[in-house]
């Protein structure tokens, strides 16, 4: 770990105006977050080339704050009118709607930010604490390795895409296709070019995810009618939001638990915010005393899938430092900035850029922190928000994903990759084919192959020989290969479910419980 | 019903602009004044990386001089063909620019036939730039004499990397290997520097040419520069020896980025863009710019363009054989 | 049913990469090598693909699929749905040629109409987001946008 330079370096980065993106961002992503239909990657994706024109620093810190602020953002929406934000906020409005329903609509937005911050503030820790080491790990990585890792990152997506898992590697799959249009990486010829120059250049990913994620939610929209698109809005005074800050030290263990629970499955390439609710809320349901009050109003059913899936936020960002891979959807989007901004994250990152890596430690701190400061007492601000008509607020969205796209490399040919993939998304949603698998491939299938084919010119030929070597010499090698193999042989040793968003039964929300009650807290 | 019929006016009204808009036949502008309106200069590089910091650093002073918003648009794709593509089909009136190293003149023997220089013209050279040998900091090789004599006498072909099949650095390496007399290298291809730079750090190759981008990886370390190749100590790196003091072997290899329009254009245009540049490539800014790496170095159209062109014949006779050399080095599979 | 035109799907697109791949793919001695052939590695995928949908393709068919061959087509909902994607269609064809302004009034106004909301709503709106958007890429970020060649033609 060394010198504290790593921590303190980065506020040299950070001026007022820094301090100033990073507060729009958190206040833009928590505003998103609360809109149903809008999610935090849609919001990560079409804000990637707003942030262009700017500095490297105020890009991502911005985007930081978007993506802190999303994944809290959609839990405001979720008690108050029992519409989640985001799908994040899916376990949070099972208990988080039933308490606002009894008139304590402010403790459930208070605990729900508060429950958000810690459990953001732990993950930013154990991201500046961990992923130097990891990073230390990482530049020990050679090809192999990093084929291993980026082949680890697919595999476990399969595992974890809603819906069936033949679909989800199948749409992984899809992805790696699309992935090897352009120059080969080993040798430079041009594949499925048909002549064209564009093509030559390959599919763009920020495009392709802006079209999977915002346009084809914009199409799959227009099918529903104007009611079921317009939110009812829940008359709920939201007051009194800091009350929940006295049940904090009775729910510390709860925090503490769903904090690291969001922490290792941001981690996990490939699951993010939603997961880790669910798990989050999950395990606290199996663990916990008031089981039974659970879904019907209880503090830790709020706390728990809150503070995983802001926990999410540093665990995912963690393998994008130390090791250039996304740990969920949104990083995978932050991968892209980077680019855009002439950065590669990595373990060089700790290298060449040691003052980036601080100032992103410093600033998710911040986001988490504003995040408290905006949510307190803003939260009844932003649920009037929740007003807009859908109809001038998806047109906006629509103008956003094209220019927004253009606006990245000046190209038409992006856009119309955007709007390809948003039909190929509205089709895929009606399929019922997960499409983040498609985006991940699109990500880590070069990455994949390149490392793989590069291997593989310089065992000039011996392959089996020389993979032998590196396992037996080399022990980061040995526990990628064993991390893979088990990944991908689980579902078979194990025989239990694989975690599916479709199998989360909704208890009802608002049962008829006798307004005299008291929830489980002040029982104590 | 009045939905759609509001539809199909929409739609004649669009296809009415696409008809109307078609056919962008244009002569090469007559006196009238330029520059007309914004500039736009397409660079072939993403943002971030060294010809898009360069182009940046210059703006400023370009905007003083020519009093309109010139305005830089990132177009890496399709290894800067895409750009390319762009500027060349422009109208001849010298607003769009297309900027790029030497790699410009390489895409043609890539695969990229429509890259073909006569379809642009130079307008001025800004930088220079220099290939480096480096190797990790903890390899036992200590010199450039050392690793021309690894590369003789190893049995196995010794791993190099390059940043890109056929690109520019990969192609100072093969100068390198005709001047030293021996190919007995394996040169691997990455996805730039940066990746290169990293797989030389964890072992996995044991040298690589590069250009000044290694400045960050030197001062933190991590590598050690063995030699660069050019006629006298690099202005940027003063300590590291040329090729030809520790050899007295060389190589010619001088790699330049500069400014094209599309061909036709008008020259007078081309001075006034030239004499802006050179104002330019004197200025504050850009003396900033190149404390980091490469070196400013002024040539005008004419100039600019002499060079271009001889370089161009030069590698028209250098290419075929190269090519075929990377060629029949992947047909044997590697093996020796 | 969606499953098995899904896998059906997946199927055709594996051919073509076998197909496609044709042009650049090495012979010879480099025939299978996966380093230097550049046609392996999407071919070892594409197999892969190809057998998966089989298996999609086998299951969706003992859940019935090929009985009731229904296929659930809304004619209204879907005609709006591509109805937005022509707006956004001839959007990008059309920017390039009239202007951004041009284009994307017209397609706001068009959205906002899709959508459901009233005359007066979209003629608002089209102007304000259009306006907005100018503001922020066009000036803020300094992104220059279409300007429209029928314009250049008439200079």
């Amino acid at each position: 770990m060394g010198s504290f330079d790593l921590y303190l370096m980065g506020w040299q980065l950070i001026d007022p105006q820094v301090f100033l993106m990073i507060f729009l961002g958190t206040l833009l992503g928590i505003i998103v977050g609360a809109l149903p239909g809008l999610t935090a990657t849609m919001a990560v994706s079409i804000i990637v080339p707003l942030t262009y024109k700017m500095s490297p620093v105020v890009s991502i810190l911005m985007l930081l704050g978007v993506y802190c602020g999303g994944n809290y953002g959609g839990s405001i929406s979720a008690c108050l009118i029992n519409i989640p934000g985001t799908p994040s906020a899916i376990m949070t409005g099972l208990d988080g709607h039933p308490l606002a329903r009894r008139g304590k609509a402010g403790l459930a937005i208070g605990m729900a930010t508060l429950a958000s911050v810690i459990g953001g503030l732990f993950s930013v820790f154990i991201l500046s604490v961990f992923s130097p080491i990891i990073a230390n790990i990482a530049l020990k990585f050679k090809s192999l390795e990093i084929f291993g890792v980026a082949l680890f990152g697919l595999s476990v997506i399969a595992y974890v895409s809603p819906g069936s898992t033949l679909k989800g590697i199948m749409a992984g799959f899809f992805g790696l296709l699309v992935a090897t249009i352009g120059f080969d990486p080993t040798i430079g010829v041009s594949r499925f070019g048909f002549g064209s120059t564009n093509l030559l250049g390959g599919i763009d990913f920020v495009s392709a995810m802006i079209g999977l994620f915002g346009m084809s939610e914009m199409l799959a929209n227009i099918e529903k009618t104007k009611k079921e698109r317009d939110f009812g809005f829940l008359q709920e005074k939201v007051t009194k939001t800091w009350g929940a800050l006295k049940y904090i030290r009775k729910l510390k263990a709860v925090l503490l638990r769903s904090s690291i629970v969001g922490v290792i499955i941001g981690a996990i390439p490939g699951a993010g915010g939603t997961i880790a609710a669910i798990t989050a809320y999950g395990l606290q349901k199996k663990v916990s005393k008031y089981s039974h009050l659970m879904g019907q109003g209880t503090l830790e059913g709020i706390a728990a899938p809150e503070a995983a899936n802001n926990a999410c936020t540093g665990g995912a960002m963690t393998p994008l430092l130390s090791l250039g891979i996304p740990g969920d959807a949104v990083t995978a989007v932050l991968i892209g900035a980077f680019i855009i901004h002439g950065i590669v994250p990595g373990p060089m990152m700790y290298t060449t850029n040691p003052d980036m890596v601080s100032a992103i430690f410093i600033g998710m701190l911040l986001a988490n922190i504003i995040i408290l400061f905006i949510g307190m007492p803003g939260a009844k601000y932003i649920s009037k928000l929740l007003k807009i008509p859908s109809q001038i607020l998806n047109a906006l969205i629509i103008a956003l994903c094209i220019i927004g796209t253009f606006a990245i490399k000046n190209s038409l040919f992006d856009t119309c990759v955007m709007l390809t993939f948003g039909g190929i998304g509205y089709l895929l949603s009606k399929a019922k084919v997960p499409k983040a698998p498609i985006v991940l491939a699109l990500i880590l299938g070069p990455m994949m192959e390149e490392n793989l084919r590069r291997w593989a010119a310089l065992a000039e030929g011996k392959y089996w020989t020389e993979f032998v070597n590196a396992v037996l010499t080399n022990p980061v090698t040995l526990s990628m290969a064993l991390a893979t193999l088990a990944v991908l042989l689980a579902p078979i040793i194990m025989k239990k479910k694989h975690f599916s968003e479709d199998d989360i039964q909704f208890t009802s929300t608002a049962s008829d419980i006798d307004p005299n009650d008291i929830i489980f807290a002040e029982k104590k | 019903m009045k939905r759609t019929v509001s539809v199909v006016l929409c739609l004649v009204f669009v296809c009415f602009f696409a008809f109307a808009g078609g056919g962008k036949e244009g002569s090469a502008e007559g006196e009238a004044q330029y520059p007309k309106g914004d500039i736009s200069v397409l660079i072939a590089a993403a943002a971030g990386g060294g010809n898009d910091l360069l182009v940046r650093a210059l703006l400023p002073s370009l905007e003083r001089t020519l009093k309109v918003s010139v305005v830089p648009v990132n177009q890496p794709g399709g290894r800067g063909a895409i750009a390319f593509n762009e500027v060349a089909s422009a109208r001849p009136d010298g607003q769009k620019l297309y900027f790029n190293s030497k790699s410009a003149l390489l895409m043609k023997f890539n695969g990229i036939e429509e890259a073909k220089m006569e379809r642009l013209v130079p307008v001025a050279q800004a930088a220079e730039d220099v290939s480096i040998f480096v190797v990790r900091s903890d390899s036992p090789i200590k010199n450039i004499k050392d690793l021309i004599n690894h590369i003789k006498t190893s049995k196995e072909r010794v791993k190099a990397g390059n940043s890109g099949m056929g690109a520019l650095w990969h192609l100072s390496q093969i100068l390198f290997c005709q001047t030293i007399g021996s190919d007995n290298i394996l040169s691997i291809a990455y996805n730039g520097s940066s990746p290169m730079l990293t797989a030389l750090v964890s072992g996995e190759v044991e040298f690589v040419t590069c250009g000044p981008e290694a400045k960050s990886f030197i001062d933190a370390g991590k590598v050690r520069p063995l030699c660069v190749v050019y006629p006298g100590r690099y202005p940027s790196f003063p300590d590291i020896p040329t090729l030809k003091e520790e050899t007295g072997l060389d190589y010619d290899y001088p790699v330049w980025r500069g400014f094209f329009t599309t061909a036709g254009t008008d020259p007078k245009i081309l001075k006034i863009l030239s004499d802006a540049l050179k104002i330019a490539v004197e200025s504050e800014e850009f003396k900033k710019f190149t404390a980091v790496g490469m070196i400013a170095s002024f040539k005008d159209s004419k100039a600019f363009a002499e060079i271009v062109d001889k370089e161009q014949k030069s590698l028209e006779i250098l290419m075929p054989g190269v090519m075929a050399q990377i060629k029949s080095a992947e047909s044997s599979g590697g093996k020796k | 049913m969606n499953d098995f035109v899904f896998s059906a799907i997946m199927m055709a697109v594996s051919l073509f990469v076998f197909i496609a791949s044709e042009t650049f793919a090495a012979k010879g001695n480099n025939a299978f090598s996966l380093a230097y052939n550049p046609a392996f590695y999407p071919r070892l995928i594409a197999f892969t693909l190809f057998a998966m949908a089989c298996v999609l393709m086998f299951q969706s068919i003992r859940k019935g699929a090929l009985k009731n061959a229904r296929i659930h087509v809304d004619r209204q909902r879907l005609a709006k749905v591509f109805k937005l994607f022509l707006i956004v269609l001839l959007y990008i064809v059309g920017i390039n040629y009239a202007g951004y302004i041009i284009s994307s009034v017209l397609c706001v106004f068009l959205s906002v109409a899709i959508y459901g909301g009233s005359r007066k709503q979209a003629f608002v709106y089209c102007i304000v987001i259009t306006v907005a958007l100018y503001l922020v890429f066009q000036i803020g970020f300094r992104i220059p946008l279409p300007k429209g060649d029928i314009f250049e033609y008439w200079r």
